[in-house]
């Protein structure tokens, strides 16, 4: 490659701002630790969005459960204290249950609660608190069994089969059949939760009331909260872990994101989520600082496999090689994300970087295309939508993939929608026209894989929008999810991976790093590789 | 006067109902399903299904519709399908924010837009008329949601002599104090408006009752002229700018939403925006038949207030 | 005027030949009115020919020179976002927001004279009738009720102009049934009536003259609030989507970087609409003025 005049410069600037960045210290995975925590103090955050509900089994969104974290814990827990270098994918830690066995068949699960834990309001956590919580939202003959609930975490107890409390402190959960990823999705929040709440809160406000009074376990419990200006958390002096230095969190919705960055420079909140790319340069010039990470994060597209030009596989894997990720992570995303080089994201075990299927290569686009019978190109629609919880800043990216593509002969028209319309109309599927529908997910589990693409879960009976269906993969997706080691399944996963990369299914195109700007005084924030995390290190200066 | 509240009040209450129900019904023509917003990515058709029955949204419209109706009747606003809250929750309290900010910017546009209507008619046609009315069309042409970002800019941020966005205080929420600082830029830029329309009204008629022949005779009898102003033309300017103010609050209470997203101000306005999107029902009724139920209620108190101040109207109703 | 020693309908029709000359002739006096209808001939001959006159492709961008500011070579008003340039998208951008502001005014406008006028004239029970069920519309907000019919038809230019004009019918309805009302009391109709002619007749030649004068007025007033309205819509996504260059559009993007020093890609669409929109109300304004019989005879009184 002969380097212009003009490259040369333009690569010589880079490397000295990457090393002026170096010196000043750039981005970190966790905010400056100078001097001693202390405790005290109230650290305000400035959230994208509202949070839907206060009870951690009906809330959905990464949003709702960053908040509802930090009053709610699940059995199973993740170890968020370490950065995403440190930790590419966040391991496994006991949460309410100390430990656990799995029998030799994979099918039952025996938990050992946590001893000596209160809820907030007094009452005690044992095995039958749990047993509670989990009929709640599994059981449809429970007296306080909840639809909503059991809508949410679908997933994580379908293959559940009969709840035994073998004595008041142990737990035993029988599968259906062995399902690998149980103990990871007990962790998660992105679509409900397992945080187990206070059985005495349910049964006194009923489940429809409960979100206003939420009562768990965790290292804050709840003050007030107003709706559209103030969530107040307050330490949990009685927790049973590592007890917070911060007397009080206080979140603060502000969807506007330039409302975000003035509230920050403003001194009105402490620490802000999602900063427009554009921001986050000039931010840190004026003495913030970006906490960021390797969250499971992927923006992708699901191609609609009921379109005629889409059904062509080679189709599929030009549009993959004609969008330029790492143009529009540095130039347009201001490199507050990474490319995407797998539809699993960087925090998961099965997650396998290609950059030959994902790669940038227009002319070899081109000589798919042709090959395929498009060799002038056609034209598509693309559904995304005009904001929403991690979509970054999902119009101009849409408009960028529009430009990368009308470089190969594909003419794109954009339909964008408002986020919560947009995701009732993105679930119940692609419809004929659209070439592709744009969303934002992932989770450390690869079993999120089997989520998008399982032919049994094609909408509107699930998430794969696009009608996906190969029954080859369904086969070692199953295979996967019913491992009984997490080494044999990783090794399922990886090759259902290759799978759906030959067959280019799903077009990943980059990974948020979620970050976060933070004032000076903010000491102790880690950026795990998870979309949400602990605030018991948080400390003010 | 009581035949006349009286008749006003039997169509409030048919007009009230006309609103609910053509809410109803283009609601139902809102595509998309609030139930899967609410269930999110990872909703499969059977649990969709199963929520749509346990919340009553699978039974025919009419009965839904009689059975809010009664609900309503009973003080019982219903339950919010995507914010899992009763609706009365949080239509009261952010009703009652959007009318704290109405009320901001009705003050607003009542202290200055009266006077500088007033004071451009006494200067017709002057630099200080054409300007002052240029200045207030030119508040009116301007998009809210752009002009309230640079006012933020410039007197929150670079000034900081007033908070970025918000009602209360993040860390330390205070009482009316706090309020009060938090209220000003909003209320100063959803008062753009209506302060244009008020006082170009209130020119126009100054204008009228100035050159009225009663005024120009009592002129001629030797009156002084500052009496002239305030005892007699103000009587007569009042009713057309009573009537204008009450439709401005009206106005306000739907127009605030651009300030409410703007200024993140917690009112019903941006709630029915995202509401509205989102197709939660029992949330939109409620929540426009209030604005609709203060909107009525306004308009009479301005219609009787008209009434009081001019004879004429009176005769007529 | 006295027209008793002419026929009747030949005397209207002279009345109106030469009120239309005066209300002409006080209109072209008033500088102001003037301005502002060059200002928007003007706007409207730019989007009509933007293809020719456009410097580039106002939905082609170049990433990597993003968010430059005006006065760079080759793009005097800068770079948006995406890389575009701004003095493209400004001159394509006249075609979206000039449509949205005429398009709807127009057809509502049209909607609203028959309802309103057959309303006010015919009258009695029904006009009322009618006027009663247009009422429950008064009692939405303007905005409200424009963003649920945008709602439940969806974005894009045409549902804009749509849930825009169907918003408007009851207020210009409104204004026509009043004037009508007013109108049908007067003499010359009851003239008109006893001199033979049809109902048909009455209503086009004699009353749809004097009707339209305050509907016109309230028309231009009502564009330039029509113009800011759907920007609106735009910021709130309910409205003209990206990536059309619509200056609603523009300005909503905009906003994304304007704390962070790139003032220019919002402001610049903002100016536009604000200088459309007064120009609109200014010209409404004119109109009005010079529809008044003081300002025809050119007293000041």
């Amino acid at each position: 490659m002969v380097l212009s005049g003009k490259r040369l410069r333009q690569l010589s600037a880079v490397v000295i701002a990457l090393a002026l960045l170096a010196a000043c210290g750039g981005p970190s995975a966790s905010s400056g630790a100078s001097g001693t925590p202390h405790s005290g103090g109230t650290l305000a955050i400035g959230i994208e969005s509202e949070v839907d509900v206060l009870d951690p089994q009906r809330a959905g969104g990464w949003v709702s459960w960053r908040v509802n974290r930090q009053m709610f814990e699940p059995l199973v827990d993740e170890d968020l204290s370490k950065p995403s270098a440190q930790a590419a994918v966040p391991a496994l830690r006991p949460g309410l249950a100390t430990s656990w066995e799995l029998s030799p068949d994979g099918t039952v699960y025996t938990f050992h609660i946590r001893p000596n834990v209160k809820f907030h309001d007094g009452t005690p956590l044992d095995a039958a608190a749990v047993e509670f919580n989990i009929r709640r939202m599994w059981d449809k003959s429970f007296q306080y069994y909840d639809a909503k609930a059991a809508g949410q975490t679908n997933f994580v107890w379908q293959p559940l089969k009969s709840i035994a409390t073998p004595d008041p402190m142990t737990l035993q959960l029988t599968m259906k059949q062995p399902f690998e990823p149980f103990l990871r999705l007990l962790s998660q929040g992105g679509n409900g939760s397992t945080g187990i709440m206070s059985p005495a809160s349910i049964k006194q406000y009923g489940n429809d009331n409960v979100g206003e009074h939420p009562v768990g376990t965790g290292p804050f419990k709840f003050v007030d909260r107003v709706r559209g200006q103030r969530i107040t958390l307050a330490r949990n002096d009685d927790y049973w872990g590592t007890k917070p230095y911060l007397d009080k969190v206080v979140f603060r919705p502000l969807p506007d994101p330039s409302s975000r960055v003035a509230s920050l420079r403003a001194n009105e909140v402490d620490m802000i989520a999602v900063p427009p790319p554009d921001s986050v340069a000039s931010l840190q010039q004026s003495g913030f600082q970006v906490s960021e990470g390797a969250p499971p994060h992927v923006w992708f597209l699901s191609f609609n496999f009921n379109d005629p030009i889409m059904k062509n596989k080679l189709v599929r894997q030009a549009i993959n090689l004609a969008i330029d990720r790492q143009g529009m992570a540095t130039n347009l995303l201001k490199d507050t994300v990474k490319p995407a080089y797998d539809v699993q994201a960087p925090a998961n075990a099965a997650y396998v970087a290609n950059t030959e299927a994902y790669g940038y290569n227009p002319d070899k686009a081109k000589q798919l295309l042709a090959q395929a019978g498009y060799p002038n190109g056609f034209s598509t629609v693309m559904m995304t939508s005009v904001d929403g919880s991690g979509q970054i800043i999902p119009v101009p990216m849409a408009e960028y993939i529009q430009q990368n593509l009308a470089k190969v002969g594909i003419q794109i028209q954009l339909q964008t929608t408002e986020w919560i319309s947009y995701l009732s109309k993105w679930a119940q599927g692609t419809p004929p026209g659209v070439g592709w529908a744009q969303q934002s997910w992932g989770m450390t589990t690869p079993y999120w894989l089997y989520i998008v693409t399982s032919s049994s879960l094609k909408a509107p009976n699930g998430p794969n929008v696009g009608g996906y269906s190969n029954p080859q993969l369904d086969q070692v997706m199953q295979q996967a999810m019913t491992a009984t080691t997490e080494a044999g399944a990783v090794e399922k996963w990886k090759e259902a991976n290759r799978i759906v990369t030959d067959d280019a299914a799903i077009a990943p195109i980059v990974n948020d790093k979620a970050p976060y700007i933070l004032s000076s005084k903010v000491h102790g924030f880690v950026s795990p590789s998870e979309e949400w995390y602990d605030l018991n290190t948080v400390w003010l200066s | 006067m009581v035949g006349f509240l009286v008749r006003r009040l039997l169509s409030t209450v048919l007009v009230l109902i006309g609103v609910s129900i053509l809410v109803f019904l283009i609601m139902q023509l809102v595509p998309g399903d609030p139930v899967r917003s609410m269930l999110g990515q990872a909703a499969t058709a059977e649990r969709v299904t199963e929520v749509r029955h346990q919340l009553g949204l699978d039974r025919p419209l009419i009965v839904q519709y009689l059975d809010w109706i009664l609900g309503v009747l009973h003080g019982d606003l219903g339950q919010s399908l995507t914010l899992s809250q009763p609706v009365s929750s949080i239509l009261f309290p952010k009703l009652g924010n959007t009318m704290i900010l109405a009320g901001g910017s009705l003050l607003i546009c009542l202290v200055i837009g009266v006077p500088l209507g007033m004071v451009a008619a006494r200067r017709q046609y002057s630099v200080v008329d054409r300007g002052s009315m240029f200045v207030a069309l030119g508040g009116a042409s301007v998009p809210v949601y752009w002009a309230g970002l640079v006012i933020i800019n410039i007197f929150a941020l670079k000034l900081g002599w007033f908070p970025t966005s918000g009602m209360y205080d993040t860390r330390n929420p205070g009482g009316f104090e706090d309020v009060l600082v938090h209220l000003v830029l909003p209320s100063v830029a959803a008062a753009v408006v209506p302060t244009a329309v008020v006082a170009r009204m209130a020119r126009g008629s100054m204008v009228e009752a100035l050159h009225a022949d009663h005024v120009q005779m009592l002129r001629a009898s030797g009156v002084p002229e500052r009496l002239v102003i305030w005892k007699h033309t103000l009587r007569n300017i009042l009713p057309p700018v009573v009537n204008i103010v009450g439709l401005q609050a009206g106005y306000l209470l739907g127009g605030v939403i651009f300030v409410e997203v703007v200024f993140n101000w917690p009112g019903l306005g941006g709630q029915l925006y995202t509401s509205i999107t989102a197709g939660d029902m029992p949330m939109i009724q409620a929540g426009v038949l209030f604005i609709a139920l203060v909107f009525v209620v306004v308009n009479l108190v301005t219609d009787v207030a008209v009434a009081l101040l001019d004879p004429r109207t009176r005769k007529e109703a | 005027m006295t027209t008793a020693t002419l026929t009747q309908p030949a005397a209207t029709a002279w009345r109106r030949r030469s009120q239309f000359r005066l209300a002409t002739r006080a209109l072209a006096r008033d500088k102001v009115a003037v301005g502002a209808l060059v200002v928007l001939t003007l706007v409207v001959l730019v989007a009509i020919f933007a293809p020719l006159i456009s410097p580039y492709d106002p939905l082609v961008g170049d990433p990597t020179i993003r968010l430059l500011p005006p006065g760079t070579p080759g793009h005097l008003l800068g770079l948006d976002g995406q890389g575009r340039d701004i003095l493209s998208r400004l001159i394509w951008g006249g075609r979206y927001s000039l449509s949205v502001a005429i398009v709807p005014v127009l057809c509502a406008g049209v909607v609203a004279l028959v309802l309103g006028m057959v309303a006010g004239y015919f009258g009695g029970r029904w006009g009322e009738l009618v006027m009663r069920v247009l009422d429950v519309v008064f009692a939405f907000p303007i905005v409200l009720f424009a963003i649920a019919i945008a709602a439940v038809l969806g974005p894009g230019l045409v549902n804009s102009m749509l849930a825009i004009g169907i918003t408007l019918v009851p207020y210009m309805a409104r204004v026509v049934y009043t004037a009508t009302v007013q109108e049908s009391g007067k003499d010359y109709v009851e003239a008109a009536r006893a001199a033979g002619l049809t109902e048909v007749e009455i209503l086009g030649k004699q009353l749809l003259p004097n009707v339209l004068s305050p509907l016109v007025v309230y028309a231009t007033t009502l564009a330039g609030l029509v113009i800011v309205l759907a920007a609106g819509l735009s910021f709130l996504g309910v409205g003209i989507t990206p990536p059309a260059p619509d200056w609603g559009v523009m300005t909503s993007d905009g906003r994304q970087v304007l704390l962070e020093g790139y003032a220019h890609v919002a402001t610049i669409p903002g100016l536009m609409i604000f200088i459309v929109a007064i120009a609109f109300n200014l010209l409404g304004d004119g109109i009005r003025d010079a529809l008044d019989p003081h300002k025809q005879t050119g007293s000041r009184n």
